[in-house]
């Protein structure tokens, strides 16, 4: 399906670890319901990155959030499938999920700091991933969860392990994060903008991090982010979402070469680069719709400066432009 | 209630149907679809507030003729009641019906005023005490602890013992309840309300301070403290009831509910109704209250506790 | 931590004292007790005996010295009434009061915290409304009429349970249903809105992202959280239990320090009202410090920021 000469050396793979099709996420909110997921495909395979990327509120936590089955009270799925090593966790029990959550598939969620109990120490936390998974007695999980915060880059492990989370900073807690989704050796990792809110240098850290544990436990890891910059540095295929929809999938290289949608390129045209002066004009005018604004057929329709009647009626249907790359555009941007 | 105005105007027809759809279209109107618990309260507590005001029209006897030949005569739908006393008599003869409408009006004449005493009292002292600052937030916030380190029904009832019981008195002590919830809400808002830009603006145009709290400020706070008066008021009803319950409330001749429960706890084998009545008065009254006053809370000011 | 609880502490002693100062203002303030005491006709001369005896013939300000001074040494004067220490009057009768109080306050907090944590977990269904609309109708009600209407069902209708005194563990039955109700109802309705909060958290979706099991979620996770708020208002909830036992105990003659203490207000008894009056603030006073210690515990965020809390 995917072209492994064209994505990286070590590639082979024939079965995705993790498929997503056609699923579409609602939420019964006050106002209505809104359907801020529709009908999204994802791929990814053990030993690779997808970068997820988007604006904010296209959609990507809530994607995410919704393989996990850990969407609030108030989303719920309607349709579509979650392959996890064939096998659709949409359709398993509560019981087989919890048996996987944490163990199989960790998350690491956007926001460190909120995402820790506050009244219990780092160490509890990261030694009951263990505790719940793995047959450990009690002074097994705390060495296995001293190595682990060793692992993640936290210096004087013996010390932190006693902290509660308000003794941590952002990065640290990040880091904390990422010990405890990691504890079980999951196959497969979702981070949601583990970067986000962090200074430069420590973003750099935390994503060498990543693709280190990436390559070390041969996971597939799926990482959130709407920062382009991210994306180029740690993704190996990127998948771009607008308004709750993918609208264009490619491996890294390509996305960042010859951009087919034209909210990649707006997006690419807003990242300053070396070789141009950051041009304002160029940048996407206006800003992304909340869900009560999404029009039909092509969402990005109201920003775009290609359309025409055709991009108003019906939702674009993907054109398969490669084996790797696929755009959901009436006018993508090469044939333009 | 100016409802009933609004009420009358629906043009006059047949049938139990019609009388559900101007009362579903009211409660539309008022955001109740759907409440019936919350419209029921609000029916109950305008029924009260009416009979508070107007039941002296419909007062069969005055609440203080003794009718010695009818002593503790039960209540007309109890073996051996009658129609000329409908909610029977109690133990001197006089009419329970008649007391229950005088007592009525005074629980309620002293829990509103009572209520309205601590929300002014309580939230003035919050607005000082957040201008101030300083010495005088101290000593607010201490009296505020010393307050809190008492059960106020406590405190109460020391002072009417000692210091003397007269109405004055009983609905000062009883409005005094509950200050320190206004006075802590207020200062608090009142703080976070000096800290936002347009007072900031409105202050360097030299607007006079008290001014910029009656314009500014008190309009932004003023929800917040009705609904916690709202919330406040059951309470206050409660304690002049317990008073009166307990003989150190209203005194004869005048007379409260509580007072009336005092008197049916000694015939409680005789005469049940002299206390359940009133009990029941009170109870759905302060149910009402409660009811109407979560919810104003939830719709207004989800902020409140 | 400790400079915490030495502010507390210093706090809570001045309290107190505030406490002292005012209670000494409205009692003594409030005329002269001889009369209460004796019929009008008691020849002066008598009277000023008394007087002197009882310490009430000096300046205000003498007065409040020597009361201080002897509430620092223990001495709380002696009844006008039978010429019993007050101290010996109370502590009699402390022993029940405390026996109702207790039972009361372990039942209505085990139920309360309870019936709010099902509550909100439950949230928006038939039983978190049927919780919260008992808990709503359960404060609302007049608790000395609760009283009477138990009274009436169990003690005179249906013959179950005695009406009044304090001999045996049926006799706790009414009184401590009567209080408890309306306690563990607030106390439920507290904990349902902590619980609430604590489980919007993106902790708790943390825990469930491990494959923690629900009930982990809860016990481990979401109660240990919900705790904090939930403790500081049940601290304040025993100020309500006392003023509250008071007219129970009168209600049901529990012959406890609270029925002695509307008794000796009845009667303007000065040194059992003034002592049972301290005695009240103290035991609020001192179970809110712990309270505030126990916050401390709780919560780890306070005992590093130190002093203050804040
Ligand atoms: N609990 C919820 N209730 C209602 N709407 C929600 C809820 N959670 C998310 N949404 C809606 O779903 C949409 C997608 O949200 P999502 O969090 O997935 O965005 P995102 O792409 O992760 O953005 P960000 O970069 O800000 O994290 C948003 O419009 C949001 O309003
Ligand atoms: S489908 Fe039309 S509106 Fe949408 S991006 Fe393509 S050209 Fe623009
Ligand atoms: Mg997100």
């Amino acid at each position: 399906m995917i072209d492994p000469s064209n994505t990286g050396p070590d590639a082979a793979r024939a079965t995705p670890l993790l498929e997503v099709r056609g699923l579409s996420v609602v939420f019964d909110t006050p106002d209505g319901c809104h359907r801020v997921v529709d009908n999204v495909d994802l791929q990814v395979s053990a030993g690779r990155t997808l970068g997820l990327v988007g604006e904010s509120g296209s959609g990507k936590s809530v994607t995410c959030l919704a393989v996990l089955r850990l969407l609030a009270v108030r989303g719920r799925v309607t349709s579509g499938e979650v392959l996890f090593q064939g096998r659709d966790l949409l359709k398993v029990s509560e019981e087989e999920m919890e048996a996987l959550r944490g163990c199989q598939i960790g998350m690491v969620f956007q926001d460190p700091m909120v995402s820790l109990n506050p009244v219990r120490t780092i160490g509890w936390q990261i030694a009951e991933s263990l505790h719940l998974h793995q047959n450990l007695s009690k002074s097994g999980a705390a060495k296995r969860t001293l190595e682990l915060l060793d692992l993640v880059g936290i210096p004087e492990p013996k010390t932190r392990f006693g902290e509660y989370p308000h003794q941590f900073s952002g990065g640290m807690s990040q880091r904390a994060m990422i010990a405890m989704a990691i504890a079980c050796q999951p196959k497969l990792l979702i981070a949601d903008e583990p970067t986000t809110a962090l200074d430069v240098t420590i973003q750099a850290q935390i994503l060498e991090l990543l693709s280190d544990l990436k390559k070390e436990l041969d996971m597939a890891l799926i990482l959130i982010t709407h920062d382009l910059g991210v994306i180029a540095e740690a993704a190996d295929d990127v998948a771009v979402m607008y308004a709750g929809r993918v609208v264009e999938e490619a491996p890294v290289l390509d996305l960042f070469d010859s951009p087919l949608h034209h909210y990649t390129m707006g997006l690419l045209n807003s990242l300053p680069r070396i070789d141009r002066s950051v041009d304002r004009l160029s940048a996407i005018e206006g800003a992304a719709p909340p869900p009560q604004d999404f029009v039909e057929g092509c969402r990005f329709e109201p920003r775009c400066g290609h359309c025409d009647d055709a991009c108003s009626g019906v939702r674009p249907d993907f054109s398969q432009i490669s084996d790797t790359r696929r755009v959901a555009c009436m006018h993508p941007v090469a044939a333009t | 209630m100016s409802v009933r105005n609004t009420e009358v105007k629906e043009p006059p027809q047949a049938g139990a149907q019609i009388n559900r759809s101007w009362l579903g279209a009211l409660m539309h109107r008022w955001g109740l679809q759907g409440e019936w618990l919350v419209t029921i309260a609000m029916i109950y507590i305008g029924f009260i507030l009416f009979v508070a005001v107007f039941g002296f029209l419909f007062q069969p006897y005055p609440h203080t003729q003794l009718d010695l030949f009818n002593q503790l005569q039960p209540p007309v739908f109890m073996d051996g009641g009658s129609w000329e006393h409908i909610f029977g008599t109690d133990d001197l003869g006089r009419d329970v019906l008649s007391r229950l409408i005088r007592g009525l009006r005074l629980s309620v004449l002293i829990g509103v005023i009572g209520t309205a005493i601590g929300a002014v009292l309580g939230s003035f002292l919050g607005i000082v005490a957040a201008h101030f600052r300083g010495w005088v937030e101290e000593v607010l916030m201490m009296l505020v602890d010393v307050q809190v380190s008492l059960p106020f029904i406590i405190f109460a009832l020391a002072i009417l013992a000692f210091v003397g019981n007269s109405l004055t008195i009983l609905i000062i002590v009883v409005g005094i309840d509950g200050w320190e919830r206004y006075a802590r809400l207020a200062r608090s808002m009142v703080l976070s309300a000096n800290q936002q830009d347009y007072v900031l603006a409105v202050r360097s145009l030299g607007l006079s301070h008290f001014n910029i709290y009656r314009r500014h400020v008190l309009p932004n706070i003023m929800g917040t403290l009705i609904v916690q008066a709202t919330i406040n008021l059951p309470g206050v009803i409660l304690l002049e009831s317990t008073l009166s319950f307990l003989g150190l409330g209203v005194q004869p001749p005048m007379t409260s509910l509580g007072q009336i429960l005092g008197v049916g706890r000694d015939y409680l084998i005789l005469a049940p109704w002299i206390a359940v009545l009133p009990g029941t008065v009170i109870f759905f009254l302060t149910l009402s209250i409660a009811i109407v006053g979560d919810w104003l809370r939830d719709r207004l000011d989800p902020t409140l506790q | 931590m400790t400079r915490y609880v030495l502010i507390k502490v210093l706090r809570s002693i001045f309290t107190l004292w505030i406490v002292v100062s005012a209670v000494f203002l409205v009692l003594r303030a409030s005329g002269d007790p001889l009369y209460s005491v004796f019929s009008l006709g008691t020849p002066e001369a008598t009277l000023d005996v008394f007087r002197a005896k009882w310490g009430i013939d000096k300046s205000i300000f003498e007065q409040y010295v020597i009361y201080l001074g002897d509430i620092l040494r223990g001495d709380f004067g002696t009844s006008f009434f039978d010429g019993q220490s007050a101290w010996d009057l109370v502590t009699e009768r402390l022993p029940k009061t405390l026996l109702l109080g207790g039972t009361t306050f372990v039942i209505s907090v085990i139920a309360g915290v309870l019936l709010g944590t099902i509550a909100a977990l439950k949230r928006g269904t038939v039983w978190d409304r049927g919780i919260m609309t008992a808990a709503v109708a359960s404060f609302s009600m007049p608790s000395y009429f609760l009283a009477l209407l138990l009274i009436l069902l169990f003690s005179l209708k249906l013959r179950w349970l005695p009406t009044a005194g304090a001999d045996t563990w049926k006799h706790l039955i009414l009184p401590a249903t009567t209080l408890g109700l309306t306690l563990s109802g607030s106390i439920a309705r507290f904990t349902r809105s902590a619980m609430l909060e604590v489980l919007r958290q993106s902790y708790m979706r943390t825990a469930r992202a491990k494959g923690a099991p629900r009930w982990r979620q809860i016990a481990w996770h979401a109660l240990p959280n919900a705790a904090i708020p939930t403790v500081t208002v049940i601290g304040f909830q025993l100020g309500w239990l006392i003023g509250g036992s008071v007219v129970i105990e009168t209600v049901f003659a529990w012959p406890g320090a609270g029925r002695l203490f509307i008794t000796s207000v009845g009667v303007r008894d000065f040194a059992v009202v003034q002592l049972f009056i301290l005695m009240v603030a103290s035991t609020v006073i001192l179970a809110n410090l712990l309270v505030d210690i126990l916050y401390g515990f709780l919560d780890p965020r306070i005992s590093v920021t130190g002093g203050g809390g804040k």
